[in-house]
């Protein structure tokens, strides 16, 4: 636990850190003047996928699928696409592998600690907004805001973990990210299909994606099942990709 | 018992023998020279011995532990410094040596004692905040010395150390090593392809060329035998009658 908490204090120190706090801070600040006149197809399209148009579910959807899930696609590649790739390339891992650590190991403190800081900011963005929102949306639900902030922050991890595993299963840079791009964001595309068309609502929840956005379609009808369900979920589906990673950089470890 | 043990460690890359049938051993508290011209199978047998490269035949000990069986335990009790590396531009000396100590299971207490204490024996303790990024080739080569020792280690194995340091970081170096092996039963095998440095430093040594031990012993005494006054000489002599010229 020292070691990953070493490891996030490390990367919270970078510039990337701050590029990150910039580009959500930009998101936070900008959400809550595109919902005061929405276009009437949006508010058609939301009336027939959520079955209201009031503005709070207006905004958790836009906070959650325009603005995080775009920011945390690209955050997550940035900030896990590379591991332990990026560390063998600059000559850095020759000096981490010969401590007593093993490849597997590494790399989950490495994913580990990209996930930690991608919830830091996550939190950070949503608790210094909160004022915010509270004084500029109407109907502004504190409580569902964070619970939905928190599920979706589940499948934030999953996409740390799967650019994680991505990198040390391709083992190259540049088609590490490239891939990485292609899948979270083709995932996070189909995050919502359940709510665009019902058929598809079961479905679709095999994507940790459509969990993470579980909170902001039943904003107006939000039961347990719908906060625990997803959570639990993410929860599964990150360990086990991590797990896939491990594996994955203890295959790396044997060629060796 | 020694503290280093190859027996036939041999590695190879398809057709490519790049370690062949290897075998010698290292007292404790000795520094003990591997010489070897660039590409001799030197950092290979580096790698083998710290279980980061699989031995395709042979096997190796070090400090009693088996490089296979037992490699987080080699790594436990090892100091490493690679002949080509880079440290994290982002961290600084102070960070970067108590997150080594993490890696080594130290609270981070203890960590951070032992890395300021690294800092001050290598005069780092000025620049200890500064972004390792910044760093010249010599100091970078001092913070790598530095977290080579974090674990407190019984073995150290240094992989072309003198490299990229200055007359005077040389000397300092050697004295460092000199005294880790004197005062605290350190075990140092420095591979080297600068053979004035072994000699200055190394009582007893194993050459390598291209990947097979051509001799190994007492330096004097591989001089005696040889018929030659330097180092540079022996190793020249042994390459030749290697390659049959």
């Amino acid at each position: 636990m020292t070691l990953l908490w070493l490891d996030l204090t490390a990367r919270a120190r970078s510039r990337m850190t701050w590029v990150a706090l910039a580009m959500l801070a930009y998101a936070a600040l900008g959400l809550p003047f595109l919902i005061e006149a929405p276009p009437p197809h949006v508010v058609a399209a939301l009336t027939a996928w959520f079955g209201t148009a009031e503005p709070f579910p207006l905004f958790l959807y836009l906070w959650t699928d325009v603005a995080m899930n775009k920011v945390f696609g690209l955050l997550a590649v940035v900030l896990a696409g590379q591991t332990l790739v990026q560390e063998r390339d600059t000559h850095t891992l020759d000096v981490l592998r010969s401590k007593p650590i093993t490849l597997p190991g590494l790399f989950l403190v490495r994913a580990g600690s990209a996930i930690g800081l991608a919830w830091g900011l996550y939190a950070v963005t949503a608790v210094a907004g909160l004022p915010w929102f509270m004084a500029r949306v109407e109907g502004f639900r504190p409580g569902v805001f964070l619970l939905s902030t928190a599920v979706h922050a589940g499948a934030v991890a999953f996409a740390v973990a799967l650019s994680a595993t991505i990198a040390v299963v391709l083992q190259r840079r540049t088609q590490g990210l490239v891939v990485s791009l292609l899948v979270v964001f083709s995932l996070m595309g189909g995050a919502f299909a359940g709510f665009y068309n019902p058929d598809w609502a079961t479905i679709a929840l095999v994507n940790p994606f459509a969990m993470g956005v579980q909170v902001v379609g039943h904003a107006a009808d939000l039961r347990p099942i719908h906060v625990l369900g997803p959570l639990l979920g993410t929860g599964a589906a990150t360990a086990a990709m991590l797990a896939v990673g491990a594996a994955a950089a203890r295959r790396w470890e044997v060629q060796g | 018992m020694a503290a280093i043990v190859l027996s036939g460690l041999t590695r190879h890359y398809g057709e490519v023998r790049a370690v062949e049938d290897l075998s010698f051993e290292v007292a404790p508290g000795e520094i003990f020279g591997f010489m070897g011209h660039n590409g001799a199978g030197k950092t290979t047998t580096l790698r083998m011995l710290l279980g980061l490269t699989r031995p395709t035949a042979g096997a190796a000990s070090v400090a009693g532990r088996d490089v296979v069986s037992d490699s987080l335990g080699v790594r436990r009790v090892t100091g490493f410094l690679p002949a080509s590396y880079a440290l994290p531009p982002e961290m600084t000396p102070r960070s970067f040596l108590v997150y080594v100590g993490a890696m080594f299971g130290l609270t981070l207490k203890a960590a951070r004692a032992r890395a300021d204490q690294l800092l001050s024996t290598f005069a780092l303790t000025p620049v200890a905040d500064r972004k390792l990024g910044t760093f010249s080739t010599g100091m970078t080569q001092k913070v790598g010395l530095a977290q080579a020792l974090m674990g407190e280690p019984s073995v150290l194995l240094l992989d072309e150390p003198t490299a990229g340091l200055d007359p005077l970081g040389r000397h300092e170096l050697l004295e460092l090593l000199r005294g880790l092996a004197r005062d605290r039963g350190v075990t140092v095998l420095f591979s080297s392809h600068i053979l004035s440095d072994v000699e200055a430093l190394c009582r007893s040594v194993a050459i390598l060329h291209r990947g097979r031990l051509v001799a190994s012993g007492d330096l004097a005494a591989l001089k005696a035998a040889a018929g030659v006054e330097s180092t540079d000489a022996l190793y020249l002599a042994l390459a030749r009658r290697s390659e049959g010229t």
